[in-house]
């Protein structure tokens, strides 16, 4: 349900003028609720930015999310992250 | 990718069946380049502070939500999710895997963004009936974002 409520709550930022991105661990979810923005991770639920303790990782999956904010393309983007 | 596959059989019919809710949204523009940008964090990782409530076990879901402020020592989050659906122990272990404070404190330090909001939003995200969500809380927590300037805004799940 995490995956619904982040698609929820992001619509909701997204109409105050926040530009938002989010990650997403079910794609299939994210699909049906679609969000502006939303990165999808190939980790377990509870991992959204890949691993604890790994800077790195967790790095490149946020810069890959603020990536989606600056396409200029037709919205909803639901990309895939590719570690 | 979490697979569907992997879940539990009731969590797994569960999904199945549930009808999810299409997102309302008017797409927001972004005026400035991201080393410009207030960076607001989001997370229903279910994290709170140790002085704050923790959330509701409901079957319906808690929509209130828990201001974390971005100069939190991470190591006394504590996580209220119940959820025996996601595994615990690695946000527990390192609050960055969903609530990247440390990864954006070192962004801004690069220039790559321009700062880190004041503040975050954290949520429990076991909402199945998400009525409320939609029309108060998350609302809510926007327009808190909006008063603070926020311009772009990263959400994780677990």
């Amino acid at each position: 349900m995490c995956n619904q409520s982040v698609g929820l709550i992001q619509a909701a930022f997204e109409n105050e003028g926040i530009v938002t991105v989010s990650v997403s661990l079910y794609r299939f979810v994210t699909e049906k609720v679609r969000p502006p923005r939303a990165l999808c991770v190939p980790f377990p639920l509870g991992y959204p930015l890949g691993a604890p303790h790994d800077p790195a990782l967790q790095r490149r999956v946020i810069l890959a999310a603020l990536e989606l904010l600056t396409l200029d393309e037709p919205l909803p983007i639901i990309r895939d992250f590719r570690p | 990718m979490a697979e569907l596959s992997d879940a539990s059989f009731p969590v797994r019919s569960f999904m199945r069946l549930y009808r999810y809710t299409v997102a309302s949204w008017q797409p927001a523009q972004l005026t400035k380049p991201l080393s410009a940008c207030n960076v607001g964090l989001v997370t229903t990782a279910a994290f709170h502070l140790p002085t704050q409530p923790t959330f509701a076990l409901k079957l319906a879901g808690d929509p209130s939500f828990r201001i974390i402020p971005t100069d939190v020592a991470l190591t006394t989050l504590k996580v209220g999710h119940t959820s025996p659906s996601f595994d615990h122990t690695g946000i527990e272990r390192d609050p960055n895997l969903a609530l990247p404070i440390t990864r954006f404190q070192e962004l801004v330090a690069e220039g790559i963004v321009g700062r880190l909001n004041e503040r975050a939003w954290s949520f429990c995200g076991s909402i199945t009936k998400p009525g409320p969500l939609i029309n108060d809380t998350a609302p809510e927590a926007a327009r808190q974002a909006r008063g603070d300037g926020v311009d772009v805004a990263l959400l994780t799940p677990v």
